[in-house]
């Protein structure tokens, strides 16, 4: 089976920039997948939705949906919908309308249109709100209208334009669970574009991390959490700490990095096999640290600050000449705070989740 | 006691509360209404029941049958051919306006307020000069006609001044900017991305244009065909210079009762039909089209 999206070498240059906002672009997007795009704002993540869904069109390179070249065709002629990120709603129209708007267009008969217009609006948990205006409705339900409209015309893709991001945490968060939810009901290929990293890793069976039109990494959530191939992945995609050196020691993927200011040396996996005297970098995710734990690697240091999360403590300790290590434990078991503000403390990680990258050459 | 206190703190309201401050503020305009308009207004209503005295005077004598008089096929032949000749206008500045409108409310926001000042500088010269230069243009051995023997393309003299085609040509051009600047207002409103949303639901352009467009930019719509349509009406300076005396207008008619054939009452009569008809037209037009706006 074709893949629902392909890109091939897509290139987009806006009018009067100097730099390609998504610059040779390749991904595959298998059927009924959820894909995120992840990535800052100017990215280009927004722009390759908008390439998918026709708004725009590449400088080069080409776009295939469920294995037809997409060209210049207009967006009316793509089988593919998208739910924006201001949900652009008919405001002259009723709810209703607007879903029907869709299937209008297809010319459906009138009683088949009516029809799935009520299960979609059911489906999203509107079914009285059809008669209503979009002015009276709230972003999240507006939100919701915005989805139905799209999800009526069954579309082989659907390209979500970081349709969350108005709506506060609480139905965030809901909504999150709801179109996951939807998305394996319908089996229909989502394409979800965020800033959001905690959005894409719940949500996604893929991400693809973008920075400067480009895709730095595309992988699972785990792969891309557990696994970043380069500091940008690692430092965008929860929080890390990370240390500069030089590698010394390679025993298959073991690597050991001599840390200069720590006067060190710290074990770790890398990716690919790594040159002694290359310059690397060393992640250690905050979760990963243990006091008084066990491991490969020990830091001596002393607690500077510590903020207690409910579930789990954060903690800042000081390595000594200016090095901070976050750190997050988890309260698996109820005691009085154990680790008080300028205990001095061991930490320890083991070789296993310590991540060693090669330096990038800037 | 209690009754002195609500008294004192009723009397404290008047002279510090909001209302005091924007009665104030309004009280000049309001005047000025009443007496630069309400007045003037009902002396016309009421001068439209008396009679003309023999040497052009009004004489305090009630007289219905000025409005009897305007059902003389004369009359009513100047009042249709005004409503034909404003009611062309605004179609042909809806029709000319609305794309310039969608253009410059969909051009690059830096030069929006370049393009509407386009629009808008014809008015910094004066009304007179205006039409005087039309009338160079469009005379039989005008600007117009020099172009197009120029081209080869004519070779009689042009015979378009003095002809009911020249009046809707002045009055196009005099009243185009008064139907592009309200399009503009609501045209502009419309978000870039309920345009994308529609094509993206598989509208085709024309489609976008009638399901989208067309409705949200109705208000405008409104708003221009009335401030068009209403001073068409009543113009009588372009159907003077430009129309020569075969085109008569109500506005002609009204202005010459008072002018030249001194016939107050009649003209007042005219004036008071006028005025009746345009608000009818207008309030009819008004009520249909957002009764549309709304079944949408």
């Amino acid at each position: 089976m074709a893949d629902a999206v392909a890109l091939k070498e897509v290139v987009k240059r806006f009018e009067g920039s100097s730099v390609n906002a998504v610059d040779g672009l390749n991904l595959q997007i298998a059927g009924g997948e959820f894909f995120s795009l992840l990535g800052a704002s100017g990215c280009g993540k927004t722009t390759v939705l908008r390439m998918i869904a026709g708004f725009t069109w590449a400088d080069s390179g080409e776009i295939f949906i469920k294995g037809q070249s997409m060209g210049e065709t207009p967006p009316y002629k793509r089988p593919v919908n998208t739910v924006f990120q201001s949900y652009a709603l008919f405001e002259h129209m009723t709810i209703a309308q607007n879903v029907a708007f869709g299937l209008e267009m297809e010319k459906l008969p009138k009683a088949q249109i009516n029809r799935r217009v009520a299960e979609t609006l059911e489906l999203v948990q509107l079914p009285d709100f059809a008669q209503r205006r979009p002015h009276q409705l709230s972003g999240g339900q507006q939100q919701r209208v915005a989805l139905a409209r799209a999800l009526v015309k069954r579309p082989a893709v659907l390209l979500l334009d970081e349709p969350l991001s108005a709506l506060d945490l609480k139905l965030r968060q809901q909504m999150q669970q709801e179109l996951k939810t939807i998305q394996r009901h319908m089996g229909i290929t989502f394409i979800f574009v965020t800033h959001d990293q905690e959005e894409a890793l719940t949500m996604s069976d893929r991400i693809g991390v973008m920075h400067q039109g480009r895709l730095l990494q595309v992988g699972s959530p785990n792969e891309v959490y557990e696994r970043p191939k380069s500091r940008f992945v690692a430092e965008f995609v929860g929080e890390i700490n990370t240390l500069v050196g030089a590698v010394v020691a390679v025993k298959g993927q073991s690597t050991g990095v001599e840390i200069p200011v720590l006067g060190k040396t710290i074990w770790g996996m890398a990716e690919d096999t790594l040159q002694i005297g290359q310059s690397a970098i060393v992640c250690i995710r905050p979760e990963k640290l243990q006091i008084f734990g066990n491991g490969e690697n020990h830091f001596a240091g002393q607690i500077i600050d510590t903020t207690y999360l409910g579930a789990s403590t954060r903690q800042v300790i000081d390595l000594g000449n200016g090095i901070h290590f976050k750190l997050l434990a988890q309260n698996c078991f109820a005691q009085p705070t154990p680790w008080s503000r300028s205990e001095s403390v061991n930490l320890a990680v083991r070789l296993a989740d310590v991540r060693i990258l090669p330096q990038e050459v800037p | 006691m209690k009754s002195f206190d609500s008294v004192r703190r009723s009397a404290m309201k008047l002279l510090t509360g909001k209302r005091v401050v924007g009665n104030v503020l309004v009280a000049p305009a309001i005047a000025y209404l009443i007496r630069f308009l309400a007045l003037p207004l009902l002396a016309v209503f009421a001068m439209s029941f008396l009679s003309r005295g023999s040497y052009g005077n009004v004489l305090f004598k009630f007289n219905p049958l000025n409005y009897v008089r305007l059902f003389d096929p004369l009359y009513a032949q100047i009042l249709g051919f005004s409503l034909a000749i404003a009611g062309a206008t605004t179609v042909l500045t809806l029709v000319a306006g609305y794309p310039l409108a969608y253009v410059i409310a969909r051009s690059a926001p830096k030069w929006r307020p370049v393009l509407l000042f386009g629009v808008l500088l014809p008015f910094w010269t004066n009304f007179m000069i205006r039409i005087y230069a039309w009338m160079m243009i469009l005379r039989s051995d005008g600007l117009l006609h020099a172009f197009l023997s120029g081209l080869g393309l004519l070779r009689d003299p042009l015979d378009i001044l003095y002809t009911p085609g020249a009046v809707l040509i002045g009055m196009v051009y005099e009243y185009l900017p008064f139907m592009i600047l309200p399009l503009y207002t609501s045209l502009e409103k419309i978000e870039e991305a309920q345009l994308a949303a529609a094509a993206d639901l598989g509208a085709k352009p024309a489609q976008v244009f009638w399901r989208i467009v067309w409705p949200l930019s109705l208000p405008g719509v409104t708003a221009g065909v009335t401030l068009v349509f209403v001073p068409a009406m009543g113009m009588f300076v372009v159907s003077d210079l430009m129309g020569g005396a075969k085109s008569l207008l109500v506005g002609n008619l009204i202005r010459n009762q008072f002018l030249s054939a001194r016939d107050w009452p009649f003209g007042a009569a005219a004036a008071v039909v006028l005025l009746a008809l345009t608000l009818i037209l207008v309030f009819v037009y008004t009520r249909q089209t957002r009764g549309a706006a709304l079944s949408r």
